[in-house]
C-alpha cells in the first residue's frame, strides 16, 4: 500500500476562471458554481491555505467522509468540520447558562407534531441568535472568520441566514445544484440571493479536470440540472470508456477489484454501492480476498455514528454507500448496481445518484450487475457503445 | 556632472505570467505560454521579448493588467550578460527615423549585437526599447520588482500554493517608484512591430526536451552508464553504441530527416504534444496509432484489455515476460515495454518510485527520458526542479535547444551543470564516499583497494611504512541495485552536494 500522490495544482492546470477565483477579495461573499471535477473544491482548499497562517478561517463540508478526506489530502492541518456538527455546537455553546431547552437545537416538526431529527428550525434559531446579538453576549463568535463551504448546495438557506444573523459576513461557497442529495438544500438562485450577490458576480467553472473525457461524457448522460453549466467535454472515442460488466459470480467482481488495487497500490479504488447490506458484504468479500496483501479495505457507514476510519492519503479499496461519496474522488470506481432501485417512478432521483457516483472516477469506471438479478436501473444507462461498453465476466 | 547610470532592461508583466515562465522554464513571447497567458508586452511583438530601458512606460504597465484589474503587475529586470551570441532590434527615441519609408519595417541598422549593449551607460544608448528573439533562459532574470510588500507577499504565497512554481532562483525587491512612470500616450511600438519577421520556435519540443534532460539527470544517480546518457543528451550528441531507444528519442529531437523510426515517431509526437498533465487522453491517441496498422494492433489490444482489467497476469510478471523476450532478441526495439510502462506508471513521480528487479540501468534512464518528455519541464515535481542548479541549467539548455533548432543565431552561456553523483564519488574523495556509503546505506556497493606497497605482517595486521591512502571503487552492479531503488529528493541532493563541497 503506497502513499497516494496528491499534488497541489500546477499553474498550467488552473484556467483563467479558477485563477480569477483565487484572486477574489479576501473579505466579502463569494459563490462559485460548477459541475463535478471542475475544480470547485481545489479552489476552496487553495483559499483555505491562503488564510491558514492567519488561522482566521473554517472549512465546512457537508458530510464526515468528505471532511475526513479533505483534511487528509490537503497538505496542511486544515481547520475544518462538518457544517451540521459545527452548527449544532455553535448553537449549543452560544446558549447562555445551563438552560437545556436553549442549548438544544430547535427542530422542525412533522404533521404529527413530532420533531424531525437533523432538521433545525432555522427561524427559531435566527430568533435566538438575534437575541444573543442584541444582548451583546461576551462569547459571541469572531464574525470576521472566513467561512469556506464545500458542497454549499446541500445546506438550506436558513443555515446561511442564521450565520448572517450572528454577524458572519465572509462566505466563500462552492456549489453544484446537480449534486443536491439532501431534501433541505439551496438552489443556485437562493444562494445568490442569500449572499446578496448580483447574478454576474457568481463565478462559473465549466471545464472538467477530474474525469477522463469518456467518464465525464458518461456522467453527463445523467445530468438533470439546467441551472448549473454542464462541464465542457471533448468529443472523441476513448480507451477508457466505462465498462458495464454483467457478472455470473460475485467472486469475479471481487477478483477484478482486487486486481485493480494490486496493479498500483497508490491508487484509491472506490466501490460504490446502494445499500448498507451491499456495503457490508463487499467489505467482507474484499477484506477476505486481500488478506495477506498490502492492501487496506476500509468502509464507513453514516448510520454507525462512528468516526470516519478511512485513510484517503493512502491507496487501497474503499467501500461506501453512494450517499457518502459526494465530493470524494477515486482513481477507479466500481459501481455495484444491485440493490439500486427506482422508487415511485422517480428516475430523475436515480439519475442524480448515478451522476454523483460516476463522476467520482478520475481514470476508470466500471459498473457491475448480477446476471441473476435484472435491474430496471439498467434502462437508464446509455445504449451508445461510445458511452458505455457492455461485457460479461 | 552627474555620473550616467548603467542602462538596465526591464520587462513589465504580471505575477501570473511570471509564475508561468518559472514553471515552464523559459521567458517567451505570448506564443510560448503553455497554460493561460494574460496580455502584456509579450503579445505586442510576436516572436520577441520586449525590454524597456531604465523605465517602463505607463502603457506597458497598464497592459499587464488590462485583462483583469485584479492582476498584480511586476517588473522583471533582465540581465543580458548571459547572452553570448545574438542580435536584437532596437527602437530609437526618434522612432520614425528607424523605419524604411516604403515597407515600414525596421531598418537593417536597427539590429544591434547584444554584447554591444552590455555594460553601456544610459547616456550612450539612445534606444527606448529592444526586442530580443524569444525565448530567453531564466538565468537572464536579475531580479523582480514589485510595487508593494503586499504584492510581493501575494506572489510568494500564491507560488507556494502551486505545485510547479519554484521561486527559489529569484531575487525580489519592492520599489514603488518603478511603478509610477510618467503618463504616456500613443502606441508602445510602431505598427510594423506586430508583424516582425522571426524564426518560429518549436515550443512544445523545447519543453519536452527540458523534461527529458531533467529526468535523465535524475536517473544519472544510478551509475556511470546513466550519467553518460545524460551527458550526451545535454550536449545534444548521439553515440553509436547507444541502444535503439536512445536513437529513437535523439533523432526525434535533433534529426530533420525521415529515418528508420518514422513509424514510431507518431507516438513521440503524441507524447510531445500532450501538455495536459493528469490527462490520459494521450493514451487514447497512442491506441489509435497502434490500431491503424495490423502490425501493431495486437499491442493496442493488449493495452486496451489491460486498461479494462481483463488481463489477469500481474504487472511484475508482464514486465518479466517482456524482458525475457528482449533477452532472446537483444536488438529488438523495446516499444511494448516502454508503452506498457507509460500506460501503467503514468507519471514521473510513479516512475521515480518504481523498482523492478529485472530492469537494467539503461532501461531506467531511457524510460526516464520518455516520461520526462511526456511530462515536459512544467510537469516535473517541484522538488526535482529545486535540485541545486537544475532550474537555471535546464532552462538554459532549453533556450539553446530552441534557438539552435530555429536557427536564430542566439546562444546563452550555460550555468554550472548540476553535480552528478557518479562524478562526486571520485576515488579521491575518500571522506565523502565514506559518508555517502553510510548515509545512504550503500556500503556494500564499494570496495577498498590497498596500494601495491610493501608491508610487514605483525600479529595478523598489515603494517605499511608511511601514509598509505587506500582507493575506493564502485561495484557497478551492487551500486545500481541499491541506487535504482533509492529516491534522491532535493533535500538529499542538497545534502550530498554540501558534503561533497566540504561545507
Amino acid at each position: 500500500m503506497s502513499k497516494r500522490i496528491f499534488d497541489l495544482p500546477g499553474i498550467d492546470e488552473l484556467n483563467k476562471d479558477q485563477k480569477a477565483v483565487l484572486r477574489l477579495k479576501e473579505s466579502g461573499q463569494h459563490l462559485v458554481i460548477g459541475g463535478p471535477g471542475t475544480g470547485k473544491s481545489v479552489v476552496a482548499l487553495l483559499r483555505a491555505r491562503k488564510f491558514h497562517q492567519k488561522n482566521n478561517y473554517l472549512f465546512l463540508t457537508f458530510n464526515h467522509v468528505l471532511n475526513s478526506s479533505t483534511k487528509q489530502i490537503c497538505g496542511i492541518d486544515l481547520k475544518s468540520d462538518t457544517a451540521q456538527s459545527w452548527f449544532y455546537s455553535l448553537q449549543f455553546n452560544l446558549a447562555p447558562g445551563d438552560d437545556f431547552d436553549l442549548k438544544k437545537m430547535p427542530h422542525k416538526v412533522d404533521s404529527n407534531g413530532r420533531e424531525i431529527q437533523h432538521s433545525p428550525d432555522y427561524d427559531r434559531v435566527i430568533e435566538r441568535f438575534d437575541s444573543y446579538v442584541d444582548q451583546n453576549l461576551s462569547h459571541l463568535p469572531a464574525t470576521d472568520t472566513h467561512l469556506i463551504i464545500d458542497e454549499g448546495q446541500d445546506l438550506p438557506v436558513g443555515f446561511y441566514e442564521s450565520l448572517q444573523s450572528l454577524g458572519y459576513e465572509n462566505f466563500f461557497i462552492v456549489a453544484d445544484q446537480n449534486q443536491q442529495i439532501t431534501e433541505e438544500n439551496s438552489s443556485r438562485q437562493e444562494l445568490t440571493d442569500v449572499l446578496a450577490l448580483d447574478n454576474d458576480e457568481v463565478v462559473e467553472l465549466n471545464e472538467n479536470y477530474r474525469n477522463s473525457s469518456a467518464i465525464a461524457k458518461f456522467a453527463q448522460h445523467f445530468y438533470t440540472d439546467k441551472a448549473t453549466p454542464a462541464p465542457n467535454l471533448p468529443d472523441r472515442a476513448s480507451l477508457d470508456t466505462p465498462t458495464f460488466y454483467i457478472y455470473q459470480m460475485v467472486n469475479s467482481c471481487v477478483s477484478m477489484i482486487h486486481r485493480e488495487s494490486m496493479r498500483d497500490t497508490s491508487k484509491l479504488i472506490g466501490v460504490i454501492v446502494a445499500t448498507e447490506t451491499k456495503r457490508d458484504s463487499y467489505t467482507k468479500f474484499l477484506s477476505k480476498a486481500t488478506t495477506g496483501d498490502d492492501i487496506t479495505v476500509s468502509s464507513y457507514s453514516n448510520e454507525s455514528k462512528q468516526s470516519v476510519n478511512i485513510d484517503f492519503s493512502m491507496g487501497g479499496i474503499v467501500v461506501l454507500c453512494d450517499k457518502s461519496v459526494k465530493g470524494i474522488e477515486f482513481d477507479t470506481v466500481f459501481i455495484v448496481l444491485d440493490d439500486l432501485k427506482v422508487i415511485n417512478n422517480d428516475s430523475d432521483a436515480i439519475k442524480k445518484r448515478l451522476y454523483v457516483m460516476s463522476s467520482r472516477a478520475k481514470e476508470k469506471l466500471f459498473l457491475l450487475r448480477s446476471a441473476a438479478i435484472p435491474n430496471e436501473v439498467e434502462e437508464l444507462l446509455p445504449t451508445d457503445e461510445k458511452l458505455m461498453i457492455r461485457d460479461n465476466i | 556632472m552627474a555620473t550616467p547610470i548603467k542602462a538596465i532592461w526591464l520587462l513589465p508583466t504580471n505575477i501570473e505570467n511570471l509564475q508561468m515562465m518559472l514553471a515552464q522554464g523559459l521567458i517567451t513571447d505570448a506564443s510560448g505560454f503553455i497554460g493561460s497567458y494574460y496580455k502584456d508586452v509579450l503579445n505586442e511583438c510576436p516572436g520577441y521579448v520586449s525590454l524597456f530601458k531604465n523605465e517602463v512606460p505607463g502603457t506597458a504597465l497598464s497592459l499587464a493588467k488590462s485583462e483583469d484589474a485584479s492582476l498584480i503587475s511586476c517588473i522583471i529586470k533582465i540581465n543580458l550578460k548571459d547572452i553570448i551570441l545574438g542580435d536584437c532590434i532596437h527602437t530609437r527615441c526618434d522612432i520614425e527615423d528607424s523605419f524604411n519609408v516604403d515597407d515600414v519595417s525596421p531598418k537593417v541598422s536597427n539590429s544591434v549585437p547584444i554584447q554591444s549593449l552590455q555594460g553601456k551607460k544610459t547616456i550612450e544608448l539612445d534606444y527606448e526599447s529592444i526586442l530580443i528573439q524569444a525565448p530567453l533562459p531564466l538565468s537572464c532574470i536579475e531580479e523582480v520588482i514589485f510595487s508593494s510588500k503586499a504584492d510581493l507577499d501575494e506572489f510568494k504565497n500564491a507560488s507556494e500554493n502551486l505545485g510547479n512554481v519554484s521561486i527559489k532562483i529569484l531575487k525580489c525587491k519592492v520599489d514603488k517608484k518603478e511603478f509610477t512612470p510618467p503618463v504616456s500616450s500613443g502606441d508602445l511600438f510602431h505598427n510594423s512591430f506586430a508583424n516582425l519577421e522571426h524564426n518560429s520556435v518549436e515550443y512544445t519540443k523545447t519543453y519536452s526536451f527540458g523534461g527529458l534532460t531533467s529526468l535523465s539527470l535524475y536517473f544519472s544517480k544510478n551509475g556511470e552508464e546513466s550519467a553518460s546518457f545524460f551527458k550526451s543528451i545535454s550536449e545534444f550528441s548521439d553515440n553509436e553504441n547507444y541502444p535503439l531507444e536512445y536513437k529513437w528519442i535523439y533523432e526525434y529531437f535533433f534529426s530533420n530527416e525521415n529515418d528508420k523510426f518514422q513509424k514510431w515517431n507518431a507516438i513521440l509526437d503524441v507524447l510531445n504534444n500532450n501538455k495536459k498533465r493528469n490527462d490520459i487522453e494521450y493514451k487514447n491517441s497512442i491506441i489509435e496509432i497502434l490500431n491503424s496498422s495490423p502490425k501493431t494492433q495486437s499491442i493496442a489490444d493488449f493495452l486496451t484489455d489491460y486498461h479494462r482489467s481483463k488481463i489477469e497476469k500481474s504487472d511484475t510478471q508482464i514486465i518479466e515476460d517482456f524482458i525475457d523476450d528482449y533477452k532472446k532478441e537483444p536488438n529488438k526495439f523495446k516499444i511494448q515495454l516502454f508503452l506498457f510502462m507509460l500506460f501503467y506508471k503514468d507519471s514521473v513521480e510513479k516512475l521515480i518510485n518504481y523498482n523492478h528487479p529485472s530492469f537494467s540501468e539503461e532501461e531506467y534512464v531511457l524510460l526516464g527520458m520518455l516520461f520526462g518528455m511526456n511530462s515536459s519541464f512544467i510537469g516535473l515535481p517541484k522538488w526535482l526542479v529545486e535540485y541545486e542548479g537544475m532550474h537555471l541549467y535546464i532552462s538554459t539548455l532549453m533556450a539553446n535547444y530552441a534557438h539552435q533548432k530555429s536557427n536564430t543565431g542566439m546562444k546563452f552561456k550555460e550555468p554550472s551543470k548540476p553535480l552528478l553523483l557518479t562524478d562526486m564519488l571520485s576515488p579521491k574523495k575518500i571522506e565523502f564516499i565514506a559518508w555517502f556509503a553510510k548515509s545512504f546505506d550503500t556500503n556494500d556497493s564499494f570496495e577498498t583497494v590497498m596500494p601495491n606497497k610493501d608491508y610487514q605482517s605483525v600479529k595478523g595486521k598489515k603494517i605499511y611504512d608511511g601514509i598509505i591512502v587506500p582507493e575506493y571503487r564502485i561495484l557497478k552492479d551492487k551500486f545500481f541495485n541499491t541506487m535504482s531503488s533509492t529516491v534522491i529528493d532535493d533535500k538529499h541532493y542538497s545534502e550530498i552536494c554540501k558534503k561533497f563541497k566540504g561545507k
